[in-house]
């Protein structure tokens, strides 16, 4: 193999290295929440394709998907979204899917307030938080910076 | 609440450490005594409240009672061997149950962990001596302790053995007893709860979760830690309940997040945070920290302090009535009382005879022939079919009448709730099945069916196809006939939509295109000979569409409906680029009228493409083609089938 080669390689392989769950998690958000961009998607954007936020808190917005209010949150700074938190509806996605990304090990207990402990687990990773059910072995909600 | 200290420290819930250094060695727990009036309404219900709860499971079951439910479960013989140990002629339902207690997993059982599997041979050495399950198991729990974890598995589809989960240690015998008493303090229909082979463990004694304090007595998991082992033996079994309760849920589809659940509180999820609405009535103080503890919690008060939950929160108590315990009460011991055998079999038994004294009343509409029929019925139905179609229609149309069964429960003294009309239901099947002579009684009665089929095809096709058609008698040979009853019966028994019977009636127009004899070995099979004749699947289809609408004299409207739907799926499932021949017929479908020469130049315009695929240059002249067509056309006085060989041969000839 030349040099160009093995430098094709090594990118290929750096690349797939750092395939991460953040990466994978993404691809199991409906769309079109799947298609925002953090840094690029405005709020008239999402507007566009959700409508009006149903609920506003500061730089939050919120909306409703499938019964559960809040499903979606969405965090805008000058108007460009920063933060995405959705919580999975309906069939959630299996863990399995993740099981090359994630370490048990480096999830918490949540929710973690007052004397609840909480049914969850949570797994905080640069910004990005994700949330799984042990019982059903689903992903239960995602929030990515 | 005596032990209300340990108590307000279930706080439930998954928490998970990997390894023993995510352990954290347990503190003696420490609690305020001025926080005791607080802790007091942390849960729904005190000791004595479980204590005098209706219904309660007093005692764990008793060695017959898991040896009879085991043996209910051993059916069939395999020889495997598992983890290092073999059984020979055991049953299959044990040995996978063997396999799940002795193969290491996470603390999830989700991923594998192979440096924690054990061979259970080189620990125990159970063969020779043991080639059975049981036997094996003996070994390595003891006799009690392992009855009670297969009764548990096999029962309820939790698995509490130790070498299963990492971080789990054994249970004692008590313990034991006090989870199986917990979890058949469980509505009976919502056994078995557990999912796919789901841990419910002690963890590791002396240690808890990172994240965790002392005082948290177990999760949803569920794993159990050590302060649940100081609680009395009634409140052991509430939290156990309470766990099972958020597993409930989830048998339920995640009932603790549907909308109704959620509106009952009018809960609102932010982010990762929960507000419920402050005026909403909460029945714990626990059960309003977020909707699933609202559920665990509503769920513990109404099996262990029902009358308050009651009173307090009456729409709450009626949401778990309806949607969780089918109408089981625990307010009075008879309104949640399991129902007896005698009771049971005297209720069945009322239910029966009123059928067996009614039948030659009974008449039954088309809707209930097709609800009874839909599944069971080829065409024409076969005897099989047609005894079990009977026995369901006369079955279900007798055990709908909702009074009769309020009758039979009330003669028995059976409570009126959902859960027990469906056991009396649910056993009566069975006892017709066994009781031939009824049976012979309904199918005798049955013997108007076909006539109601009949009838019941006609009146839906009638408004959607010619009368021809539908005149016809439901065993006429007819071609057209037989495919369009194959396709779409199953549909008309359902009574169909005018556009859905569109739908289904331009499908078998479709197949008997694909289907026909005439169209794939007559006359226009001379256009097979070329690979050419591939048309792009939509023109195809626009032929097809014409040529249906021509043929079958479909109301317009409803056909460009009905097409709509065949044109996407086609587009989707049909591999037209196999079927052009039968394309094709559209195309030439007037070649009767054609001369030979006529034909032949058809033909000729469409084989010089195959030439050309044959590696003829374009432009080459073939001038013999036409003659040779229109001769062999003439010749035969018929339409020449060209094969392979002959448009090769011909073809070479040219090019020589």
């Amino acid at each position: 193999m030349n040099r160009i080669g093995l430098i094709a390689l090594f990118i290929c392989l750096n690349v797939f290295a750092n395939s991460s769950w953040q990466q994978e998690v993404k691809t199991f958000l409906p769309k079109p929440i799947s298609e925002f961009k953090t840094r690029q998607t405005t709020l008239t954007e999402v507007e566009k394709n959700l409508g009006k936020a149903q609920h506003i808190q500061g730089t939050r917005y919120y909306w409703e998907k499938d019964g559960l209010k809040y499903a979606l949150e969405l965090t805008f700074e000058s108007n460009v979204l920063t933060s995405l938190h959705y919580t999975f509806t309906g069939k959630k996605p299996d863990l399995i899917l993740l099981q090359k990304h994630i370490n048990l090990k480096n999830f918490t207990p949540f929710p973690t307030e007052g004397k609840s402990i909480g049914r969850f687990l949570k797994l905080e990773e640069k910004g990005s938080e994700l949330i799984i059910d042990p019982v059903s072995k689903t992903i239960y909600s995602v929030r990515l910076p | 609440m005596k032990s209300g200290i340990l108590i307000l420290a279930l706080i439930s819930f998954s928490a998970w450490a990997q390894v023993s250094n995510d352990c954290v060695p347990l503190n003696v727990p420490t609690v305020d005594i001025k926080d005791l009036q607080k802790l007091l309404d942390w849960h729904g219900a005190n000791a004595e409240q479980i204590e005098k709860a209706p219904c309660k499971t007093v005692n764990p079951p008793s060695a017959k009672d898991l040896d009879d439910f085991i043996k209910s479960k051993t059916a069939g013989s395999a020889n495997a061997q598992i983890n290092g140990v073999n059984f020979q002629n055991e049953s299959p339902a044990l040995i996978e149950a063997f396999k799940n207690f002795t193969t290491a997993k996470d603390g999830f059982g989700i991923f594998p962990e192979p440096d924690l599997q054990k061979n259970f041979q080189v620990d125990y050495k159970i063969n020779p001596e043991c080639q059975k399950v049981r036997c094996a198991m003996e070994k390595i729990w003891g006799k009690g302790l392992s009855e009670k974890i297969l009764y548990l598995n096999l029962k309820h589809h939790f698995n509490s053995s130790e070498f299963a989960f990492q971080n789990s240690d054994r249970f004692t015998e008590a313990e034991m007893n006090d989870v199986l008493m917990g979890i058949e303090d469980l509505p009976a229909h919502l056994i078995p709860l557990g999912k796919d082979n789901q841990r419910l463990t002690h963890f590791k004694r002396g240690y808890t979760l990172k994240n965790y304090d002392s005082n948290v007595v177990a999760n949803a998991v569920v794993m159990l830690f050590d302060s649940w082992d100081t609680e009395p033996a009634r409140e052991k079994q509430y939290t156990i309940f309470h766990e099972s309760s958020h597993n409930v849920s989830s048998k339920l589809g995640n009932l603790d997040e549907s909308p109704e659940w959620l509106a009952q509180s009018s809960w609102v999820k932010t982010g990762d945070n929960w507000t419920a609405d402050p005026n909403a009535c909460q029945i714990t103080e626990y059960g309003a920290t977020n909707p699933w503890e609202d559920f665990a919690e509503s769920m513990s008060t109404y099996r262990y302090n029902a009358q308050a939950f009651k009173t307090k929160c009456p729409k709450k108590y009626e949401f778990i009535k309806t949607k969780v315990a089918k109408g089981i009460e625990y307010i009075e011991v008879k309104s949640c009382s399991p129902i007896s055998e005698e009771k049971l079999k005297l209720a069945q038994n009322s239910i029966l005879e009123k059928i067996s004294d009614s039948l030659h009343e009974q008449t039954f509409s088309a809707q209930e022939v097709s609800k009874a029929c839909a599944d069971s019925f080829s065409y024409p139905p076969k005897d099989e079919e047609m005894k079990k179609c009977s026995v369901k229609l006369m079955t279900s149309g007798q055990t709908n009448s909702s009074n009769r069964i309020a009758e039979a429960l009330s003669l028995a003294q059976i409570p009126d709730t959902q859960a027990n009309r469906d056991q009396v239901l649910s056993g009566l099947g069975i006892l017709i099945a066994n009781d031939e002579a009824l049976k012979l009684k309904m199918i005798e009665k049955a013997k108007g069916i076909p006539e109601a089929i009949e009838s019941i095809v006609k009146t839906s096709i009638s408004e959607a196809i010619p009368k021809e058609m539908a005149n016809k008698p439901l065993d006429s040979e007819d071609y057209s006939w037989r495919i369009y009853q194959e396709a779409c019966r199953a549909q008309v028994f359902q009574a169909i939509s005018k556009d859905d019977f569109a739908h289904c009636h331009l499908k078998t127009i479709i197949k008997k295109d694909k289907d026909s004899e005439r169209w794939n070995s007559g006359y226009f099979s001379a256009y097979k000979a070329p690979p050419l004749f591939k048309a792009e699947a939509l023109t195809a289809l626009e032929a097809k569409r014409d040529a249906a609408l021509e043929d079958h004299l479909m109301s317009q409207e409803t056909t460009k409906v009905a097409m709509k739907k065949v044109e996407a799926e086609i587009k989707e499932t049909l591999s037209w680029h196999n079927r052009h021949e039968s394309v094709l017929l559209y195309e030439m479908k007037d070649w009767k009228k054609k001369t030979p020469e006529e034909f032949c130049s058809l033909t000729y315009a469409k084989s010089s493409n195959m030439l050309s695929s044959m590696g003829v240059k374009e432009g080459t002249p073939i001038p013999s083609i036409q003659d040779w067509c229109v001769k062999k056309q003439s010749e035969k006085n018929r339409r020449h089938e060209f094969s392979d060989e002959e448009w090769k041969e011909y073809t070479e000839s040219v090019l020589k």
